[in-house]
């Protein structure tokens, strides 16, 4: 797969986990969705998602790669950078 | 609360929020008490926390807890899953937490967030470098010792701060010791290593701190929890918080547990089946001695007799305990008074239901025959379908989930913290006792409840006339033979009897009585003198075959109409008191009769004024006299001289 199609599929797959922690059915996300975008993406539920991307695609993140996912893109680098889809 | 799997957890959340669009957040709570259980992980104690949010919105009649928590660490998550928590407990949470590296100064500024707030509990979420908890290696133990002492008094100061300038309960943690250790093995009995001092700190701390505090006991969470996975660094480090996501909701159940006990909330009284949960079988299928309890039952027989000494530790603590079984009552109580294993004795049970009848009737009356709320009861039952049965007719009483396994029953109830406390006082040892003693008191009244059907049951029906020749010899007996129920001790012969017929002075009555089980004969006679407007009851006696029938009541009516009948306006009876004949001592007074001054020591006379209301007599006693007794009195013409 290409890296552009990875990270649509990866966007696809992430929607869901998006939808459901912040209680929204017709939530978009895109590659720039950020805190700035929701208003409940405070730090407890950035702790949230990534918990819960850990859990649905069993990885487990750094303590800087934490602090390192501050949007949707940034999020995704990460995910490729751990060998996800390569 | 079973563990629903995933795709039936989303249908079940989606019920919930269905309740919530329906604007019923009593039902919403009520389906997520069934859903949630502590153990659940972190992203679903989100999802409770974010429900449980709606639905104090729709709920405003729970009485409002307000806390403040003082920490440094990131409690954001963890109050809003504490939130949820409370709100199953009947409370909605107000919260304050305040900002990160202040607890100090918030307590020490009178004008703080802290006490603007006004906060019921201040819970202190302190870790051991908040309180410079440390020692270096190769210190003496005086040293490590004084290191405890210090943080024991630092905390003990700062709640002590708190509590004078505003009265709010102080719950404190204590610490959790340390997963990773320096000195490895050696940690654990080395003076100054950082477990030592945290479980020298831990010992220490209730001891220290003022009253109206208490300890919230953290480290036997992590213990429970598992301190491996308790602690999780890379939380710490990037977002300071205390302690892994997925250990929250332990923590916060627990934490709603001793707060609703320090509102007087956690239960008091345990209900227990018999058969299966008690021991082994079923005492009316296998026998005495087929059921297992004991060493001599086998790993059963041992695990139902731990389950027996942990209910008995119960009840030494202070809660009540019951028996609620499908049983007749001999076999049932076999087993406690000649089964060697048992543990429990029937003496340990303040109340007792050994019935064939609905078991949430059951649990209805020992409610009421101990006198406490169904929202004290927690009921144990092996039988899932008994268990489903009374969740649904009561859902104020809990009804914990048994294992099929009698080995984990332990676990299954201790698990669910129903009876939490911040003290243990010695009255709640004594309640026990006094459980019992009002359970008697009720059974007594109960059993009065009783005699009044019991009495209408018997179909009673009295007769009563004149002494006339045919019922003078029996009469006259009762007068001589009696002694308890004897108003003046006097004794006549025959003659006498018949004279006092003949005098025209007197009124000579017997009364008869008989009821569905048969005829009692003669069991009344009274001697009533007339004296011109005063009327005296020289003689009353009655069989005690027939005491508290209410007979004394049909009597004292009849002489009551006779002497008014006969143009008196006073009625004069007399308590002469003897040896055998206390049981009547109090009966004038409870008629209603005024106590008069009396010239003589060994009488007591007592006054009824005949122009007040007419005794009522008893409902119990049918009168198939015939009005023309009344018509049939002698004229009363003479006055006679007095006793």
């Amino acid at each position: 797969m290409t890296g552009d199609n990875w990270r649509i599929q990866m966007l696809s797959e992430l929607q869901p986990i998006f939808r459901e922690l912040f209680c929204d059915e017709r939530l978009v996300i895109s590659e720039t969705t950020s805190p700035a975008d929701l208003e409940e993406w405070d730090s407890m539920a950035h702790v949230n998602l990534l918990t819960e991307v850990e859990r649905r695609f069993g990885v487990r993140f750094t303590a800087e790669e934490m602090g390192d996912t501050t949007n949707v893109s940034a999020l995704l680098d990460v995910l490729r950078r751990k060998g996800l889809g390569a | 609360m079973t563990a629903p799997r995933e795709p039936q957890r989303q249908k079940s959340l989606q019920s919930v929020r269905d309740a919530l669009r329906d604007d019923d957040g009593e039902r919403a709570l009520a389906l997520l008490r069934e859903l949630a259980a502590p153990t659940d992980p972190a992203v679903s104690q989100m999802r409770y926390a974010r429900l449980a949010k709606e639905i104090s919105q729709k709920l405003n009649a729970f009485p409002i807890v307000r806390i403040a928590f003082l920490g440094n660490a990131t409690l954001g998550h963890w109050v809003d899953c504490l939130r949820f928590w409370l709100l199953l407990e009947g409370f909605q949470l107000a919260d304050l937490v305040v900002p990160f590296g202040t607890w100090q100064q918030q307590v020490l500024d009178t004008d703080s967030d802290l006490y603007r707030f006004r906060p019921d509990v201040v819970w202190f979420f302190l870790s051991a470098e908040d309180l410079d908890l440390d020692a270096a290696p190769g210190v003496d133990s005086r040293v490590a010792s004084r290191v405890v002492e210090d943080a024991i008094a630092n905390v003990a100061t700062h709640v002590a701060m708190v509590t004078t300038k505003h009265p709010a309960l102080c719950l404190v943690n204590n610490l959790v010791p340390p997963s990773n250790r320096v000195l490895g093995n050696l940690a654990g009995s080395h003076a100054d290593s950082l477990s030592t001092l945290t479980l020298s700190f831990n010992l220490g701390l209730s001891r220290g701190l003022p009253a109206g505090a208490a300890v919230f006991d953290i480290a036997h969470l992590a213990a429970r929890y598992g301190l491996d996975r308790w602690e999780d660094a890379r939380l710490w480090h990037h977002s300071k918080h205390p302690f892994a996501l997925d250990a929250q909701g332990p923590v916060a159940f627990a934490g709603a547990r001793v707060l609703a006990a320090a509102r007087g909330c956690a239960r008091k009284c345990l209900i227990v089946d018999l058969d299966n949960t008690l021991w082994g079988g079923v005492v009316g299928d296998d026998g005495i001695e087929g059921i297992r309890i004991g060493p001599d039952g086998g790993a059963v027989g041992e695990a139902y007799a731990r389950f027996q000494v942990w209910i008995k530790a119960l009840a030494n603590r202070g809660i009540a305990l019951a028996i609620c079984s499908k049983n007749s009552e001999d076999l049932a109580r076999e087993p406690f008074q000649r089964k060697t294993g048992m543990v429990l004795k029937l003496e340990d049970f303040a109340a007792i239901r050994l019935n064939w009848e609905n078991k949430a009737d059951n649990i209805r009356a020992i409610a009421r025959e101990l006198n406490i709320g169904l929202d004290s009861i927690v009921f144990v039952d092996d039988n899932p379908a008994e268990r489903a049965l009374v969740r649904a007719e009561l859902p104020m009483v809990a009804v914990p989930e048994l294992p099929p396994d009698p080995s984990d029953f332990v676990a299954a109830l201790a698990s669910g913290m129903w009876f939490e406390a911040l003290a243990l006082t010695t009255e709640d040892r004594a309640r026990v006792r006094s459980y019992r003693d009002n359970a008697a008191r009720a059974q007594a009244q109960s059993v009065a409840t009783d005699l009044e059907s019991y009495l209408s049951s018997l179909q009673m029906e009295a007769k009563w006339g004149a002494v006339d020749p045919a019922t003078l010899a029996r009469a006259t007996q009762l007068i001589n033979k009696t002694n308890q129920f004897h108003l003046t001790n006097k004794r006549y012969t025959e003659a006498q009897m018949q004279s006092l017929v003949e005098s025209g002075q007197s009124w000579v009555g017997q009364f008869t009585l008989a009821d569905r089980f048969g005829e009692h004969g003669i069991i009344a006679v009274v001697v009533l003198r007339i004296d011109g407007t005063q009327a005296v009851i020289d003689t009353w006696v009655m069989s005690c075959r027939v005491f508290t029938r209410g007979m004394e009541d049909f009597v004292f009516r009849i002489i009551w109409r006779i002497a008014k009948q006969s143009g008196c306006t006073g009625l004069l009876g007399s308590y002469v008191r003897s040896a055998k004949n206390a049981v009547v001592a109090g009966l004038y007074q409870r008629l209603g009769g005024a106590k008069i001054e009396s010239a003589t020591n060994d009488a007591e006379p007592w006054w009824f004024d005949l122009a007040g209301a007419e005794p009522a007599g008893t409902p119990h006693i049918a009168d198939i006299s015939g009005s023309d007794q009344m018509q049939d009195l002698p004229a009363f013409s003479v006055p006679v001289k007095c006793l």
